[in-house]
């Protein structure tokens, strides 16, 4: 128990302690799940966090676009980032355009296995598909004057060949793109010297060897643009601190401020939220029956009357056993095996630069942050849900992104919970006036708190590594 | 005013996937299966003019075999910057197990 450790209650006071030491007064997320009727993985019950350090975050990284340009060309340019998932691109021919900054990627299956390719012909340089996402074709045709490839990237066709004899056609390949694939997702790099998929995953694989995503599929996408920068928009979704001001209506039912935070490598990040427990906040503690009533954020399609906490159980454990029955019979899948952590709790990973990861079965998101072209000040921010194959039968095509207007509620995405859609709501409405207030300060930069802020810091760190990497010449 | 149909194949012979072109009174027809539910419309891309007979059919659009411009088979609508001009959609019935086509307007509903 956290009790044990003396805790200040006014900033400024250490309260005797290493900084970083301090955590929230109650049970921190490992005695919880200690007591899980169905124990979690040993993956969720260890511990990682490290102490990063306490000075300010400039906010010039947010609003310059000096730094903008340098992250665009040591970060994007040279870094792993997931296009597309394999379900968009399942049959020979089928491909997904992935845009960054200035760059966008042709991620194609062929006969061969996926491939990637730089989305400008070699002709006079026209994009060879104009827009980001999914789409179908035999080969890649240039709607210009019609130069045509192979889906391998070989020279097909030149329309009045005669002219250009020139052209010899294995100079004429189409560049490639470097890919990846892990749990699913089709990743690419546009950096051919900067280290393979595998050793960029840092830690990943082996957290993820029993969350496989592959064998989940794409049920809901939703994009919205964002009025700030890339990583204002990400870091939002980093840390629980802001749950107590910002989403008071998921203080019963989570374990806020005791959220668990760890850091691993350069690149992954997680945090481990418990769900079916009180706030550290909450005075007047709810029974475990009345937590069961507030948990229904998420899945709220599959909620009926079985919801009765009997003698000698937790919240946690009934909710855990009703999400296994009503989830697995609604995605047609076995989810009897699985602990009441991974069916409850927010487990979130995050993989440097853009990708948050959610393994747990109940709340499967996957989130994307991009700059939006080459513009310091706006981002993309995409959600996807990953639901479990059926064991049985084919799932359905994945959807097309649906947009969310820049002042519109995240409530017109149709199948979104309309709880799930004010969380998002609340959570990116703070977002322009922070990226303004950047602006405004007088103080130039962000403080942060030693450990519920600490994957910011990671984050930023690992931002500042690669700029330096650069500065450095390597 | 009552629409005139035409016949044109048996449901049997259009699979999920699949699509099949027809000329009938100088309109280019395409009619087709998106996941079961059959489809007519212009097989024209309104794009550059291929015909979209053999594009992918997948998650209710079809994609335009020659630039991947693709097509809601429902309304027609295009998607992004070479499909800003929608497809015709033509009025469909299926009679004892074969299609039939319409080249009339469809008639206005009532509520």
């Amino acid at each position: 128990m956290n009790a044990r450790i003396p805790m200040s209650v006014t900033p400024g006071d250490s309260a005797g302690l290493p900084p970083g030491a301090a955590r929230c007064p109650g049970p921190s997320v490992q005695d919880i799940v200690a007591r899980d009727a169905m124990p979690a993985p040993a993956i969720l019950r260890e511990e990682h966090y490290a102490f990063l350090g306490d000075q300010d975050i400039g906010y010039d990284r947010y609003t310059s676009p000096q730094h903008f340009e340098r992250e665009m060309t040591h970060i994007w340019a040279r870094t792993w980032q997931w296009a597309c998932r394999e379900e968009h691109i399942p049959q020979t021919g089928d491909y997904y355009v992935y845009e960054i900054g200035p760059h966008s990627v042709i991620v194609v299956r062929t006969e061969d296995g996926i491939k990637a390719y730089h989305n400008a012909c070699l002709h006079r340089g026209t994009k060879l598909r104009f827009d980001e996402g999914m789409g179908s074709a035999t080969e890649l045709r240039c709607p210009f004057h019609g130069w045509t490839w192979q889906l391998d990237g070989r020279l097909k066709s030149v329309p009045c060949a005669w002219d250009f004899p020139h052209v010899q056609p294995d100079a004429y390949r189409l560049p490639e793109v470097r890919t990846g694939q892990w749990g699913g997702f089709v990743f690419i790099c546009l950096d051919d010297d900067a280290p393979p998929l595998e050793s960029y995953l840092e830690v990943l694989p082996e957290h993820f060897r029993d969350w496989d995503l592959g064998r989940r599929y794409t049920e809901l996408h939703m994009g919205k643009i964002l009025a700030c920068n890339w990583k204002t928009a990400l870091e939002a979704f980093v840390e629980s601190y802001h749950v107590l001001e910002t989403h008071p209506q998921l203080l019963h039912g989570t374990g806020d401020a005791n959220v668990q935070y760890d850091v691993y490598g350069e690149h992954v990040t997680r945090f481990y939220a418990a769900g079916g427990v009180n706030s550290p906040h909450v005075e007047q503690p709810l029974s475990e029956q009345e937590l069961v009533d507030t948990m229904l954020i998420g899945d709220r399609s599959v909620v009926d009357d079985a919801l009765v906490v009997g003698a000698g159980e937790t919240a946690r454990t009934v909710m855990a056993r009703f999400l296994r029955k009503t989830l697995g019979g609604k995605y047609r899948c076995d989810l009897s095996q699985v602990s009441d952590a991974e069916m409850i709790d927010t487990i979130e990973y995050h993989l440097f630069p853009n990708m948050i990861l959610f393994p747990g079965v109940s709340l499967p998101m996957v989130y994307r942050f991009r700059p939006l072209g080459m513009e310091p000040e706006r981002c993309l921010f995409e959600i996807l849900f990953l639901r479990p194959l059926p064991d049985d039968g084919l799932p359905p095509d994945p959807p097309e992104m649906a947009r969310v207007g820049e002042d519109e509620s995240y409530s017109v995405v149709p199948g979104l919970d309309p709880l799930l859609a004010r969380v998002y709501d609340q959570d990116t409405g703070n977002l322009r006036a922070q990226q303004k207030g950047f602006r405004i300060s007088r103080k130039r930069g962000q403080t942060l708190g030693n450990y519920q802020e600490v994957r910011i810091r990671h984050f930023e760190r690992t931002v500042d590594r690669y700029l330096a990497r650069a500065a450095s010449g390597q | 005013m009552d629409q005139t149909f035409h016949p044109l194949l048996d449901c049997a012979e259009l699979p999920p996937g699949a699509s099949k072109g027809f000329r009938i009174d100088g309109h280019d027809i395409l009619v087709g299966n998106a996941a079961g539910e059959f489809f007519a419309v212009q097989n024209r891309c309104t794009h550059q003019n291929a015909p979209l007979e053999g594009g992918r059919i997948r998650n209710g659009l079809i994609a335009c075999p020659m630039h991947g411009v693709m097509f809601d088979v429902r309304t027609g609508c295009g998607r992004g910057q070479m499909g800003r001009v929608p497809l015709r959609v033509y009025a469909l019935r299926v009679i004892d197990g074969r299609i039939e086509v319409s080249l009339d307007a469809a008639p206005a509903t009532t509520a």
